[in-house]
């Protein structure tokens, strides 16, 4: 009865009954919620609501014991699970259901009790810690102990190596100049890490979903008792291919998604010579591969580049044999101990066919087989393979939690620096020799480094937040989100189709963006405070906001790795950041120990502000950092992004690997720029007043004539090549400057097409038949036969045409296949007979190089007419004329398609510049109404403009 | 920790700045506070999901304390010296917005 009611006694049952006691448990107070609510409604009376209850418990106890009783079987069976592990597996289950019990008392517990009191109570908390850290560093010290230099030498010679091509032991002759851009780079990358890491998190989140859709009995199961078990069995299930996402991917398709994007950014670390590109911090690896192993491929390449289709074969048969060629290469280099085994994605066939089109290209010219052993020498000039590692998946969710817990652990905890001192002073050591040496740093130019952030991995990294996070680096290191600094491969890449598409993604993305600061303005608001010098509490508190201000958001962005400070450029970012450390410095130096205080409780109000958003005096509302990340997280779910393509290089950061790049011109870039407070597009001065006024709450109330309102003007610039863009800009009276002219990529594909909109097709007119003569068949006839899909040739002594005697031979013949009225000319081969030969297993190639399969498997003859025929020679009109010296008639019952070569060009546009200097109206606080307080005033934001005390460079009217 | 104060002091000298001495002083206590800060950061973030989420059970504990972080780390699979020059070198180029 005890265990009816679902009383839990511990003496009395087994750890299975427990556990299933406890189900009930929570499924009854389920129960009695709903009931409860159905009486209160009217809708069962006390009755009814007797049965009710009995009839739902029956059935709950009933899916209890099936559920339960469906799994425990499915585990024993699948996993083979003896009755020792379930048993110690309930026993894991009692524990966590106990967890769980205190985790809800606890909880609730929370909610009744959190008052107003804990509140102030925990923000004086959070002060307290702070002036804790601010002396922190008055009381560390440091030993200083001998340490070994690390040995620098290796990464010059490294680096030197890089730079020099592999030389065997045999000397070798100089490679000769590669005429071409960029050499070409075969990747060789390694997914496992990745596909384990994709895999989890896919099985993480199949199993919350699985879970939150399920009933009580589930939620329990696998959302809690069994979470890891299935975590690893979803997790296997992935990786095998069994279990797809909720798109319908395997990881296979995830990481065919990817790996394009991958395998540029990996080729572009190596040609750029940049280690940026690959993300090391977070385990990634790219190595040379072996010589031997670059050898072989590079043989398979070159025989791939100067081999045409044999009779018979078409491209693809060619493209099939170069792929099974460098799998046994690959295998030959596994099985040697090369190369580890693992999951694997080259980029070995599309090299291969670059070096195709390559040689193509050189070999026109060439006469003779020197010109064109010297012109594959050329191609493949500067050819390396190279090694990776990948970790360019997604961490996953607790991954990204114990990182996030553990950081914030650490910044408010006393533990310090926590690396021996030794290291840190080794490191310095080898920096100082490597910068000090003219060795060229590991890293190349500056120009893209988080601004705040020591790595280039990322807290999160999928490719939309990849995107908002290249966006946040780009304002903060001046460039506008519209790609400005975009070098000449990144515009070649823009295709001006997608440039809508794109443009509202941008704005999209760009709508989560930060309110950031410039940090000159921050340092002229504080450097101009300090130099007036007519003091006063206005002084004071303009000073200490300046202060707080700026101390809030270098800290913010140092310590959550989210710029909140933007700069000119990225060249400037270092002055630019120097200026405003030594102003706050200078400052800070100047404040009482009262201002001090006043202070750090201004910078808690900031804080809250930035952080959390905040309404001003008209009610608009201001987004803060945790909204504008829950927005994009909002987001992110919702964009949908499709396949992947290539990758661009955009200073230090990349694009999507998941669209085609176009001209990103965004609609909303003024708002953008003005929440950035890089511009203001705005003139009237009532809405530029409104905008500061909300900053400064403190400020101005019950004035009348509280401000003067100055115009200066700023630049604006941007590029693109979308036409509707460039009419509305040009329209708009911008200054246009070109600075990409339009070029012409050559491309080329197979194209499977039927055959009677090919190309390929003749024009033939027949100027007779010829005959042998004779009315029977006496082995004078000139006949063709087939064997293995192969026309071949029988002919014998000669034909007459209109009485006259033909004579034929293998140079003045030629094969011609009709498919329906479509006439070909196809392809000889001379046997070893001196007999002439078309076609092989059935496939015919034609002189223009496409194939057509017209003999089918078993022999059917699928074409209208095979003839083989005398030359006659072709007219000014371009018509074959033909006499057939023999037939062969077939089914006429042909219905695929054959195979093309199609050369077409991929048209790039121009692209332009536009700038115009846009007028910005300001408003300048004079007069403050401020009648002191012991703690901060509401401050608000700052960060849509200056706000200076003293003179404005130039001041005009007020404009309308 | 000589070496990492000639470092900065290096950096602020190729920048070139005339300030007050005692103001040199200040800005390079607060770069090397800021660089250290950033290499611990650095740190923590290299580690791997295996690594983490044993470290963030272990802070729980009342007594982990600076020396058993600091013990945790060195034996945690991070190269700390690797992270440690990759943070300064990215340190240096963001001040000084060239190639060394």
């Amino acid at each position: 009865m005890e265990k009816e009611q679902g009383i839990v006694n511990s003496e009395s049952m087994t750890s299975w009954d427990k556990m299933a006691a406890e189900i009930r448990r929570q499924n009854e107070i389920e129960r009695e919620k709903r009931s409860q609510a159905l009486m209160n409604r009217g809708e069962v009376n006390a009755d009814m609501k007797a049965i009710q209850d009995a009839e739902i418990a029956e059935a709950i106890e009933k899916e209890v014991q099936v559920s339960m009783a469906r799994e425990v079987q499915a585990m024993m069976q699948e996993e083979a699970l003896s009755a020792q592990t379930i048993e110690a597996a309930k026993a894991e289950l009692i524990k966590t259901n106990q967890k769980l019990a205190e985790l809800e008392e606890k909880s609730i517990k929370t909610e009744t009790e959190s008052t107003e009191d804990d509140i102030e109570s925990a923000k004086a908390e959070l002060l307290k810690i702070k002036q804790q850290l601010a002396a922190r560093d008055k009381e560390k010290t440091e030993e200083s102990t001998k340490i070994k230099l690390k040995e620098t030498e290796e990464a010059k010679t490294e680096e030197k190596e890089e730079t020099k091509p592999v030389k065997s032991a045999k000397t070798q002759p100089e490679e000769p100049e590669n005429p071409f851009d960029t050499p070409l780079v075969a990747i060789n990358a390694d997914w496992t890490h990745d596909s384990k890491e994709i895999a989890h998190d896919l099985a993480e989140q199949a199993l919350n979903d699985e879970v939150a859709k399920g009933n009580i009995a589930k939620r329990i199961w696998k959302g809690t008792l069994f979470k890891k078990f299935y975590e690893e069995k979803y997790a296997k299930e992935f990786l095998s291919g069994e279990r797809q996402d909720e798109k319908g991917r395997t990881i296979k398709d995830i990481i065919k998604e990817q790996k394009s994007s991958v395998i540029e950014r990996f080729t572009m670390g190596v040609i750029e010579n940049d280690r940026r590109f690959v993300h090391e911090a977070a385990g990634e690896k790219l190595e040379k591969a072996n010589p031997e192993l670059t050898a072989s491929i590079r043989s398979a390449i070159e025989e791939y580049a100067k081999a045409t289709p044999e009779p018979g074969q078409n491209l693809k048969d060619l493209d099939r044999e170069f792929q099974n060629k460098v799998g046994r290469i690959m295998q030959e280099a596994i099985d040697g101990g090369l190369i580890e085994k693992g999951n694997k994605t080259t980029n070995y066939l599309s090299v291969a066919k670059e070096a195709a089109r390559r040689y193509q290209e050189l070999a026109t010219n060439a006469r003779g087989k020197a010109e064109h052993e010297m012109a594959m020498e050329q191609v493949m000039a500067g050819f390396r393979v190279y090694n990776a590692e990948v970790r360019n998946g997604v961490r996953t969710e607790a991954h990204r939690d114990n990182i996030d817990k553990i950081t914030n652990w650490w910044e408010s905890s006393k533990i310090g620096q926590f690396i021996p001192s030794e290291i840190v002073a080794g490191a310095a050591g080898a920096a100082l020799a490597l910068t000090q040496t003219g060795t060229r740093a590991i890293f190349g130019a500056a120009g893209g480094i988080i601004a705040s952030s020591a790595l280039s991995g990322l807290k999160e990294r999928n490719r939309i937040t990849e995107d908002r996070t290249r966006m946040l680096r780009d304002v903060a290191n001046g460039l506008s989100y519209d790609g400005k600094g975009l070098n000449k491969e990144q515009i070649k890449e823009i295709k001006g189709r997608n440039a809508r598409k794109m443009a509202k993604y941008e704005a999209n993305i760009g709508g989560t963006l930060y309110d950031m600061q410039k940090a000159t303005d921050l340092a002229s608001r504080i450097e101009s405070v300090m130099e007036d010098t007519e003091g006063g509490e206005n002084h004071t508190k303009e000073l200490l906001s300046a202060i707080a201000e700026a101390r809030v958001r270098t800290n913010f962005s140092d310590s959550e790795q989210k710029d909140l400070i933007s700069y000119s450029s990225a060249d400037k970012r270092g002055d630019e950041r120097l200026r405003l450390d030594i102003a706050l410095i200078k400052a800070e130096k100047s404040l009482s120990e009262q201002d001090k205080i006043i202070v750090r409780a201004m910078k808690q109000e900031i804080l809250d502000k930035i952080t959390e958003g905040y309404d001003d005096e008209s009610g608009e509302h201001h987004a803060g950092v945790d909204e504008n990340d829950e927005q994009f997280k909002k987001l992110r779910a919702k964009l949908a992004l499709k396949k992947a393509g290539k990758t661009l290089a955009l200073g230090s950061a990349f694009f999507l690997g998941s669209q085609e790049i176009a001209s990103i011109i965004s609609p909303n870039k003024i708002g953008i720029f003005e929440r950035a407070g890089l511009i203001k597009t705005t003139n009237s001065s009532e809405a530029s007043e409104t905008l500061l006024a909300k900053g400064f709450d403190f400020v101005n109330r019950g004035k009348e004539n509280p401000a003067d309102v100055i115009t200066r003007y700023e630049t604006t610039s941007i590029r693109t090549d979308n036409p509707d863009v460039i009419n509305r800009y040009e329209a708009d009276g911008y200054t246009k400057t070109e600075v990409s002219s339009a070029w012409s990529e050559p491309h080329r594909e197979i194209a499977d097409i039927d055959p009677a909109n090919s190309t390929a097709k003749i024009d033939v007119k027949y100027d007779g038949w010829a005959n042998n003569g004779t009315r029977a068949a006496d082995g004078n006839e000139l006949r063709t036969g087939i064997e293995n899909g192969r026309f071949f040739s029988t002919m014998r002594g000669t034909s007459t045409v209109n009485g006259q005697t033909v004579n034929y031979d293998p140079t003045n013949t030629k094969g011609f296949l009709t498919i329906g009225n479509s006439k070909f000319e196809i392809v000889s081969s001379i046997d070893q007979n001196g007999q002439l030969s078309w076609g092989e297993n059935g496939v015919f190639t034609t002189t223009t190089g496409e194939t057509i399969k017209a003999i089918g498997d078993n022999g059917e003859k699928l074409y209208r007419y095979f003839e083989v025929a005398l030359d006659n020679g072709v007219d000014p009109d371009g018509v074959q004329h033909i006499i057939p010296l023999a037939t062969d008639v077939g089914s006429n019952s042909f219905s695929g398609t054959m195979q093309q070569i199609i050369e077409t060009a991929v048209e790039h546009p121009a692209v332009y510049e536009f700038t115009k200097q846009i007028p910005i109206t300001e408003t300048i606080i004079r007069d403050v109404d401020f009648n002191g307080f012991a703690f901060a005033p509401e401050l608000g934001r700052t960060g849509l403009g200056e706000v200076r005390a003293s003179e404005a460079p130039e001041r005009q009217p007020e404009t309308a | 920790m000589q070496n990492i104060d000639n470092f900065i002091e290096n950096l602020i000298d190729e920048k070139g700045l005339s300030v007050e001495p005692d103001i040199k002083d200040e800005l390079k206590a607060e770069m090397k506070e800021r660089l250290m800060d950033q290499i611990n950061r650095a740190a923590i973030n290299a580690l791997s999901a295996e690594k983490a989420d044993e470290l963030a059970k272990k802070i729980d504990e009342p007594d982990f304390t600076n020396e058993k972080m600091t013990e945790f780390m060195m034996n945690s699979g991070v190269n700390l010296q690797e992270i440690a020059l990759e943070t300064m070198l990215k340190f240096r180029s963001f001040y000084l917005g060239t190639e060394n």
